[in-house]
């Protein structure tokens, strides 16, 4: 294995466990990564689910969401309440920037944006200290003096950077966004080194209500390609919260075209948010990954 | 009158008329000077004015009771990215110059985007048509698919793609009768890139067939390395295709010299088949080849090949090519 940083090739994806997601993405054989490495780290996520979130037309309920986002941050601060989690993170003197996104087809849902508002102010953050942003983060006053932002977006394939959560989602938080975009993305985790977000991302919610999983051309979506997972991915780690929607996307690949069929670009962007910018961990393996609620078609 | 007076007449006559000549000179010239740069700035506007009507008048007047609403978008390479996102990289990776867009709409149905992208050249604009092509020709262009929701094809210098907000059984055929139509309305049609005609064609997935510039688009279709290691750039032409029965890729490269190809050769090696050393081939997994070879400006690699004998077999037969 190369040192992190170094030239990363093929060889080195058949070769480590470090690049399992990545090498899943790719197709390459699965034995290649069943030599598993010592966690050198956990991260906890929590992957929580409800059959009946979306309604007929599509749309999330908002009760349902609420209980849904409240378990989750219960389960992964291991707290009595949602409260007491929420509390964890965010205190009343927070200033607290909710990176959402707007992407026409498949925005982040008001009833994920609602949600989170409200358990930020069960953590006694006030509301005149809240905002909701995507475009316009760089001029909202908001983000401009937030201590603390919650990052939360659908997951989606990606005709550029393979897929977009987590780790893409700040990228508004830059004047020049095509600036990340060398290398079909592959570092987008220095978006996170941006001084407005460093180290002010508390909480990332990857939205798996009806993930897009294959895309055709630059506009890239096609309903078809969706399907109703009704899912939320919950955790500190982007990189976690990311490298689980990507193994669910690539489950859902495999059930959808009855093959392999990697996901193009590969989203290496995963892997070297890791293994170049240490910003959490991408290896499947030293993920703490707690399911909870409807396991129907959960796919991981 | 006095012989003298007659003289000073005469005198200044001439001196008028060399005023004369001379500011019938200056005004000629003035003349010419304007004339020339009317014709200049004329020739210079109309060039312009000329490739913007000629794509507009590529865009249909209508498509089956669709109607345009609002005016033309463009974007160039610059712009790209205020209409689509990250994903303006992969005409960049070509020699893209602008898209012209159209969207078009109809009471009760879903609307049509149309994009006309002038890719600067034929090659180029076969090339973004190939990057994403999963094969299934539609019959339109110099080749085409409807594929998710989205007809694309290439003729010419133009990749156009034609997109429903919504498949139905009413804009299916309508998107498909407005490719034929801007499809009547390019007319000419432009070359292959030569590369491709040197790919061995026996055995090959057809779809697999792919033409490109750069080391990001080589890792989209098959991920080599995080870095460009293969020293690809602008002015290099590669292709890639995949061959039957064991899959394997084959890639060949044409440097603007030898001497680019053969330092591309010593990266490749040193940065991915050490163990090969010259001799270029190596068994990087039980039954999967790996193999690198220079043949003047070109460079020929294999990957994923189930012997070193396969690799050499499409070696061979890619020399043959370049040598006829």
């Amino acid at each position: 294995m190369k040192e992190p940083g170094g030239t990363l090739t093929r060889r080195d994806f058949l070769k480590g466990a470090t690049f399992a997601t990545l090498a899943a993405t790719m197709g390459l054989p699965s034995e290649s990564f069943a030599q598993k490495q010592e966690s050198a780290r956990s991260s906890r996520v929590v992957l929580i689910r409800h059959a009946e979130v979306l309604g007929e037309d599509g749309q999330a309920d908002p009760k349902i969401t609420e209980e849904m986002i409240q378990s989750a941050m219960k389960e992964l601060f291991q707290t009595e309440d949602a409260e007491e989690a929420w509390m964890y993170l965010f205190g009343p003197e927070d200033i607290v920037g909710i990176k959402s996104n707007v992407w026409g087809p498949l925005p982040t849902p008001d009833a994920v944006e609602n949600s989170i508002k409200k358990g930020l102010f069960s953590a006694g953050v006030k509301e005149e200290n809240i905002a909701i942003d995507d475009r316009g983060v760089l001029s909202n006053e908001i983000f401009k003096r937030a201590s603390a932002y919650v990052n939360t977006r659908p997951m989606r394939t990606h005709h550029w950077s393979g897929v977009g959560g987590c780790l893409k989602n700040p990228i508004m938080f830059t004047p020049t966004p095509w600036s990340y975009h060398d290398n079909s993305c592959a570092d987008l985790a220095k978006l996170w080194e941006i001084p407005l977000l460093k180290d002010k991302v508390r909480l990332n919610i990857l939205v798996m209500f009806t993930p897009l999983f294959h895309g055709v051309g630059a506009h890239h979506f096609n309903a078809e390609y969706t399907w109703r997972y009704n899912g939320l991915i919950v955790g500190t780690d982007p990189v976690a919260v990311d490298s689980t929607g990507l193994s669910i996307l690539n489950a859902r690949r495999r059930e959808y075209f009855g093959e392999e069929r990697p996901i193009k670009p590969p989203p290496h962007h995963i892997v070297f948010a890791e293994t170049r910018h240490k910003l959490g961990v991408s290896d499947p393996s030293k993920i703490d990954l707690v399911k909870l609620g409807w396991k129907e078609g959960i796919l991981i | 009158m006095p012989s003298s007076l007659r003289n000073k007449l005469n005198s200044g006559m001439e001196e008028i008329m060399k005023l004369r000549l001379t500011n019938i000179r200056i005004i000629k010239l003035v003349a010419a000077l304007l004339i020339i740069s009317i014709i200049l700035s004329c020739s210079g506007e109309s060039k312009i004015e000329k490739d913007e009507a000629m794509i507009k008048e590529l865009f249909p007047d209508e498509i089956d009771g669709w109607k345009p609403a609002g005016d033309f978008e463009t974007y160039d390479r610059e712009g790209i990215f205020t209409y689509i996102d990250g994903a303006g990289e992969v005409y960049r990776m070509y020699d893209f110059r602008e898209v012209w867009v159209r969207h078009y709409e109809k009471e009760d149905a879903p609307s049509i985007t149309v994009e006309i992208f002038d890719m600067g050249k034929s090659e180029d604009a076969y090339g973004v048509f190939q990057h994403a092509s999963q094969g299934g020709d539609a019959g339109i262009g110099q080749d085409s698919e409807f594929n998710g929701g989205l007809l694309s094809f290439w003729q010419d210098r133009y990749y156009v793609t034609l997109l429903p907000q919504k498949l139905t059984e009413e804009t299916e055929p309508a998107v498909l009768n407005a490719g034929q139509e801007i499809s009547r309305r390019i007319g000419d049609t432009g070359r292959l890139p030569e590369i491709v005609s040197y790919m061995p064609e026996e055995h090959r997935i057809q779809s697999s067939l792919k033409f490109f510039h750069l080391h990001t688009s080589l890792n989209y279709h098959y991920y080599l390395a995080s870095e460009n290691i293969l020293n690809l750039n602008e002015n290099v032409n590669a292709a890639l295709a995949v061959y039957e029965p064991d899959r394997a890729y084959l890639v060949l490269i044409a440097f603007p010299s030898a001497e680019e190809a053969k330092v591309a050769r010593s990266s490749f090696i040193s940065a991915y088949i050490p163990e090969a050393r010259e001799e270029g081939f190596y068994e990087i997994q039980s039954d999967s080849w790996t193999a690198i070879e220079r043949s003047g400006r070109y460079l020929v690699a294999v990957f994923d090949a189930g012997s070193k004998q396969r690799c050499l077999d499409l070696i061979n037969d890619v020399k043959e090519n370049l040598m006829q």
